[in-house]
């Protein structure tokens, strides 16, 4: 950790600092350093540590972070009239006394930069709206003598100073390894602005796992009686003890000791296996019935923003614009309203995405290679779908669901925290994800299968309300064989030169396993022209001139995607790259075989011819081809990710399989065939590989099979199990002997 | 490093932006002027220098965002800013100002000053403009002549009054379109020497790439001194010129004695003799003194003081070299500060200029030699040099005057990484004992690595470098020495059994002796490469495996030897048959770090030969087929 606390914005004040306002810089920071240092618990005086502890880089002996807020309004007189304003003042202190055990320790806390003031006060005319940060700094080592030295925080130097902004630079004098470093990061915040007022921009998370041992960590809170404040506890964290003080603040108080060390590991979801706090506070000049007002009266930050959510339904000018394009597609309203639901459905969900990727930004030239990337804001499009399909009486239900790697839905904090989505009831449902420009209308990203979500189902009252029905559901997972990876490879082995493999290599991918390849491979161009083509669209340089920023762009983006196009053997050189670990040679024949932007195409595909080095090893006049290096490797576990305490939280059910064709050259025979025939299979997969020889071709298949999505901890044994037998694949070769 | 090329001249520094981007084929860049014009100000009383840099660029795409920008400091300043696109100065143009965050350097007094200009068209035209003006004539060292972008023109002109004495020496021109014109123009009295470049390629980063004043063109400037305004000004006349500034700013140095004294017999004391006291000196400050760089005007040239640096418990190579000096000096000791260019830099001290050096070490004189101690260069040991400031041109302090010597060059020995290994096989398995042994800056490198991680997965890293994350490749029994101490090896010695190493086919072995195959995937892309490669130091890669044969088993296929020997790297790797065994032995030098271009082609030949020899395995079969 390199403290940085140039970003460390955030909250607290008290009394006593309000009185400090007119007080000097200088003055302001002793007053501080007395407060903070000046009695501490007998955890920040502290200096022995646990001998089990010995091998750590650093151990924390004790953290405190307290914040503190008042917030109230007061009149502001301007000439004409007068208004009324939130004064914010937020006071947030982060102290820690931390022993320095190595010199990589060392190199993280013996430098310190931080914003140092900021005064983005307003003056208009003869009213000032106040808006500054002023962060105090302190440190002091505790040399294993018990000697204390304070450093002389004077010593900074600043890389920006202005009379408004300074940012500084603190290196920490005297710090060596065995030291105990003793420090404080104190920020005041006082605004009149009303920016910083909201849930979202008060929104603390305190995790409580670290990247040091934790012996002591106490978090308090204290807050103005008329602010509102939400907190979650997630995963098992502990509970703040709740209090009030003569003045009616709310104190929130919590102490931890020896917090556990976070653990990083393949496919875990820290936001579901670690405890943590989420707080946040309000204050707004909001109708009683709006914004951050409506929230703080729901149950939970979840309720209030479903409250939000649902608010948001309002049928805007242009709403159907949609339905319009799907008319023109059909030709008729009537031929529209005798289609079949899932053809309905098809089409305007793909008149969505050609109406939403297929508009292209001024500033989107200059980045090319993330046009493929962009997401959709799903809660709009949610939105404005639902609102069709309620006007067209499609029985339907908003999906509201956060994703496996982040936060549960019920500790969603922020309307960021879940995203949405529909599902039209019918015969069989139908899913509408408004995800990225791949994803297939009744295709759900591998991020929400198996999760819980809320069923909102949505009754017009009139243009600016809708009543909801609300209900609790399951998303459905997918099985191994929708997610699937299958790859024939042709190999040979070059005449000029032996060592060499010339690989044909055709590759079809479904489900979760093509996104990232159809994002990567298909140019911009194709999958625009593609979406054009299908929805009856619009030219680019029609989309583009309606708009005024890019009205005269169509040149522009002609050019770009053309070049775009002219790098495609880059991208497929980088596939190959990332797959086989080493720069293919000759690369020729790169196609793509089938786009699969469609949810009647599933499976994307694309060839390639390249060659590979270093896979054939020469022992005398016979060659050892590395076969089991040919499938690009099975994954093989690190010595620490071989035990676990966690579950296993993986992207999807998934296969892989490989036909791999391997030409015997003449005069050679091949031997070891017979060896690559194993198989295993249990609980959680299976691995299977089986070869043979026919005619002058030795062609194995392999087979691994993740069955789950998800696996308990208790399953880890069989899931390694598989995983190494798995991984044992990738030694295994074929001897091709020259004949005598 | 002091690295104080972002102190000296803004046309050095407009380089450091370029090396940090990728030749940028987005704009060309139609014609370039950079006028230098000598003044002298009256109201300071001191010659200056105004710059005008302007660019004039035309773009090859659409919406290219180009990205300018000078970099300044306290001896210079931006005077004016312009910038036109397609005639019209860019709606809210306003030139933004901040400072300039380098790698490595906590703190320095570099500032930029940039825009973004948006050339919406192919064949968009910008125009931009810096005026600019050094305070101080020592400060302006170099001009150079690239750019990120391809330049079709480009030239300099210097505006040299006669009063004013300065030295132009051109560098890196080779066979390059660049002519020089001089002129005299009588009315001014001045000297106008123009420089016209023509078709010159935009710059590429290339790791391991010479510093920028080996490879690109650009003209050294020597301000030597002036007589103008009934005054007379002596910048670097001669090197005594620049020792004299250096040494004032060492000579105003001053530091608490009895702090020093205290903390040198501490030290000393337990040593048996004095160069114990050097040793216990040197790798006091090595170990204890943290390098963080500050960069900060004419404190970018001045050292801490001494005490300051041992309170601080940091400094960068000033404050480290200062503090070793004294510490050495309060001992008994004749020790001296010295200034040096490490290998990034091509001058020596026949050109005096602020350009020259970017280091400060100590040289201690002892017994009728000198031994160079370089505090910032940790876990390597007195006497051993690092490659960055092996052979570099040193002035050494001596009162009023100096003098000039080099640091030693070190043989390829200092440098070594020594694997012996002896492995039986055991099935599919190869088991036996392995040792490795660092020396130098292979030494230091690995001790770097291991100390940059955090305490409690040291072990795991050194466990992953040792076994190449080859999870077949199994440690057990590890034993290390040497990690605490500069005067000794590193080691590392630990009981092997590499599974799989074998392969089996109908009772033959087939085996694979060497796990790390070194430089294997070394070859040059030489349609890429437009640098020279430069290794980082010189070394010897030593590996040794005896493999004893099994009963029953004799040597059946050994590959050939591989004997490769030329002046710049050595590549043997030689396959010896003993009674029951056979010796892999394995030698890979790197003799000069220099390796030029024409070289490449070789280099990619002898790199195929060597995977070959990887590429083949060991056959052993049983004595009874």
């Amino acid at each position: 950790m390199k403290l940085n606390v140039l970003l460390f914005g955030c909250l607290l004040i008290t009394a006593k600092l309000n009185g400090q306002d007119k007080l000097p810089y200088a003055e302001k920071a002793a007053k501080l350093q007395k407060e903070i240092w000046g009695a501490p618990v007998p955890e920040f005086k502290a200096t022995a540590i646990p001998e089990k502890f010995e091998k750590e880089s650093a151990v924390v002996i004790a953290r405190s972070y307290s914040a503190q807020r008042s917030s109230n309004s007061k009149l502001k007189f301007m000439l004409i009239t007068a208004g009324v304003a939130i004064k914010t003042v937020k006071v947030n202190t982060f102290h820690e006394r931390v022993k320095i055990n190595d010199k990589s320790a060392l190199e993280d806390f013996s430098t310190i930069a931080y914003q140092k003031k900021l005064d983005k006060t307003v003056n208009m005319l003869i009213v000032k709206f106040a808006n500054t940060q002023n962060t105090f700094i302190g440190a002091k080592i505790i040399k294993p003598d018990g000697k204390e030295v304070v450093i002389n925080t004077s010593e900074e130097v600043l890389t920006q100073n202005e009379t408004k902004d300074q940012q500084g630079k603190l290196a920490i004098s005297g710090l060596q390894v065995g030291d105990i470093l003793d420090y404080y990061v104190c920020t005041v915040d006082v605004s009149e602005q009303a920016d910083g007022d909201r849930y979202k921009d008060n929104d603390n998370i305190f995790s409580l796992v670290d990247e040091y041992p934790v012996l002591y960590y106490s978090i308090d809170f204290q807050f103005s009686k008329n602010v509102k404040v939400k907190y979650i506890y997630a995963n098992g964290a502990p509970h703040f003890t709740e209090s009030r003080n003569s003045d009616g603040d709310l104190l929130l108080s919590v102490q931890l000791r020896d917090l556990p060390k976070y653990k990083s590991q393949l496919w875990s979801s820290p936001m579901r296996q670690y405890p943590y706090i989420e707080i946040g506070s309000s204050y707004t000049l909001d109708p009683k019935t709006m914004g951050d007002n409506l929230i703080s009266k729901q149950s939970s930050m979840f309720e209030g923003n479903k409250v939000v959510f649902q608010d948001s339904f309002v049928e805007y000018a242009d709403f159907d614009k949609l339905v319009k394009k799907a008319k023109d597609f059909f030709g008729s309203t009537k031929a529209m309203k005798e289609a079949p639901l899932d053809t309905l459905m098809k089409v305007l969900y793909d008149q969505w995405k050609f109406t939403t990727f297929g508009e292209y930004t001024e500033n989107q030239m200059s980045e090319v290679g993330d046009i493929n990337y962009r997401r959709a804001n799903n809660k709009w499009a949610a939105i404005t779908l639902s609102i069709i399909l309620t006007d067209m009486k499609v029985d339907h239900e908003v999906l509201l669901v956060a994703s496996r790697n982040s936060n549960s839905l019920e500790n969603s904090y922020t309307m960021n925290d879940f995203d949405a989505m529909i599902r039209v009831n019918g015969p069989r449902p139908i899913y509408m994800a408004f995800d990225d420009v791949v994803t297939h209308c009744n295709e759900i990203p591998a991020v929400f299968e198996g999760e819980k979500a809320v069923a909102l189902r949505p009754k017009r009252k009139n243009a600016t309300k809708y009543l909801f029905t609300s209900s609790e559901t399951s998303l459905p997972t997918s099985t191994s064989d929708k997610n699937l990876i299958h790859e024939k490879l042709k190999i040979s082995l070059l005449p000029t030169n032996m060592q060499k493999l010339k690989v044909e290599r055709n590759v079809k991918q479904t489900g979760i396993m093509r996104h990232d390849h159809q994002k990567a491979l298909i140019p911009i161009q194709d999958i625009d022209n593609k979406f054009m083509t299908l929805t009856k669209g619009e030219p680019l340089s029609k989309r583009l001139s309606s708009v005024k920023q890019t009205k005269k762009m169509s040149k522009d983006y002609e050019y770009l995607f053309n070049k775009q196009r002219e790098e495609l053997s880059k991208n497929f050189n980088a596939e190959i790259k990332s797959k086989f670990d080493q720069e293919p040679e000759q690369l020729s024949d790169f196609k793509i075989v089938n786009y699969a932007l469609l949810n009647t195409n599933e499976a994307f595909e694309f060839n390639s011819t390249f060659v590979l080095n270093n896979l054939v090893k020469k022992a005398g006049n016979n060659y050892i081809i590395d076969a089991g290096k040919l499938t690009g490797g099975f994954l093989k576990l690190e010595d620490k990710d071989k035990t676990r305490e966690a579950d296993i939280c993986m992207p999807a059910a998934r296969t892989f399989s490989y036909t791999l064709s391997i030409t015997v050259p003449e005069g050679f025979k091949a031997k070891g065939v017979e060896e690559l025939n194993q198989n295993k299979a249990n609980q959680t997969g299976s691995f299977s590989s089986s070869a043979k020889l026919v005619g002058n071709v030795v062609t194995i298949e392999v087979s691994r099979v993740y069955n789950n999505n998800f696996e308990k901890v208790e399953n880890w044994v069989a899931f390694k199990d598989l995983m190494d037998f798995a991984a044992d694949f990738n030694d295994r070769k074929i001897l091709l002997e020259k004949n005598i | 490093m002091i690295k104080r090329f972002f102190v000296f001249c803004a046309a050095l520094l407009i380089f450091n932006n370029a090396e940090a981007s990728f030749a940028d084929s987005a704009a060309t860049i139609v014609s370039s002027k950079d006028h230098y014009s000598f003044l002298f100000n009256v109201k300071s009383g001191q010659v200056e220098i105004k710059q005008v840099l302007t660019k004039n660029y035309v773009s090859n795409s659409y919406q290219v965002n180009l990205q300018v920008g000078e970099t300044y400091n306290n001896k210079v300043s931006i005077d004016e800013v312009t910038c036109k696109v397609d005639g019209r100065v860019p709606k809210g143009f306003k030139p933004l100002d901040e400072y300039y965050s380098i790698n490595d350097i906590f703190y320095s007094d570099a500032r930029v000053c940039y825009f973004n200009a948006l050339l919406p068209k192919i064949g968009s035209l910008a125009e931009v403009s810096f005026r600019q003006t050094i305070t101080d004539p020592r400060y302006f060292t170099s001009v150079f002549f690239f750019d990120q972008y391809r330049m079709l023109a480009k030239d300099v002109v210097f505006t040299i009054p006669r009063w004013m004495k300065v030295e132009l020496k051109e560098m890196n021109f080779g066979t390059l379109d660049i002519k020089k014109t001089s002129t005299y123009d009588a009315k001014l009295d001045c000297d106008v020497v123009t420089f016209t470049a023509k078709n010159l390629s935009a710059t590429k980063t290339e790791e391991n790439s010479p510093g920028p004043t080996y490879i690109y063109p650009h003209i050294m400037v020597m301000c030597k001194s002036a007589s103008t305004g009934g005054k007379s000004f002596t910048y670097f006349n001669t090197l005594n010129d620049q020792y004299t500034f250096y040494s004032s700013l060492v000579n105003s140095n001053s530091y608490d004695q009895s702090v020093i004294s205290n903390k040198a017999k501490e030290l000393a004391a337990g040593a048996k003799n004095d160069m114990d006291k050097i040793k216990a000196v040197f790798y006091y400050v090595q170990d204890n003194i943290r390098y963080i760089a500050f960069e900060d005007g004419v404190a970018g040239l001045k050292p801490e003081n001494a005490d300051e640096v041992l309170r601080k418990k940091y400094g960068d190579c000033k404050g480290m070299a200062n503090l070793t000096k004294a510490l050495l000096v309060t001992l008994g000791f004749d020790a001296r500060l010295c200034w040096l260019g490490t290998k990034h830099i091509v001058y020596d001290y026949s050109t005096p200029s602020l350009a020259v050096d970017n280091h400060m070490i100590c040289a201690l004189y002892y017994n009728g030699k000198k031994i160079y101690l370089d505090a910032t260069e940790t876990y390597i040991g007195l006497n051993e040099y690092a490659e960055r400031i092996q052979g570099r041109q040193v002035m050494i302090e001596d009162g009023l005057k100096y003098s000039l010597d080099s640091i030693p060059v070190a043989a390829t020995t200092q440098n070594t990484h020594e694997e012996l290994l002896i492995l039986n096989v055991d099935g599919n398995n190869l088991i036996g004992t392995v040792k490795h042994i660092w020396k130098g800056e292979e030494k230091r490198d690995m001790l770097n690595g291991i100390n940059s991680i955090k305490k409690e997965k040291a072990d795991e890293a050194l466990l992953n470098y040792l076994s190449d994350r080859n999870s077949n490749y199994s440690i057990g029994n590890i034993k290390v020495s040497g990690t605490g101490n500069a005067d000794k090896d590193f080691t590392v010695s630990y009981q092997l059994i590499h599974k799989n190493a074998i392969s089996s086919f109908g009772g033959e072995y087939y085996i694979d002796l060497d796990l790390k195959k070194e430089y294997m995937n070394s070859a040059i892309k030489i349609a890429e490469r437009k640098h020279p490669y430069w290794f980082s130091h010189k070394t010897t890669l030593f590996k040794d495996v005896e493999l004893i044969i099994p009963p029953g088993y004799s040597i059946s296929s050994i590959p050939k030897n591989l004997d490769i020997k030329n002046s710049d790297y050595e590549f043997l790797v030689h396959f010896i048959v003993q009674p029951n065994k056979l010796i892999y032995r394995k030698k890979l030098i790197i003799k000069n770090i220099k390796l030029e271009t024409i070289k490449f082609e070789q280099w990619n030949k002898d790199i195929e030969s060597l995977s070959n020899i990887y590429n083949h395995s060991i056959v052993l079969k049983p004595t009874t087929k």
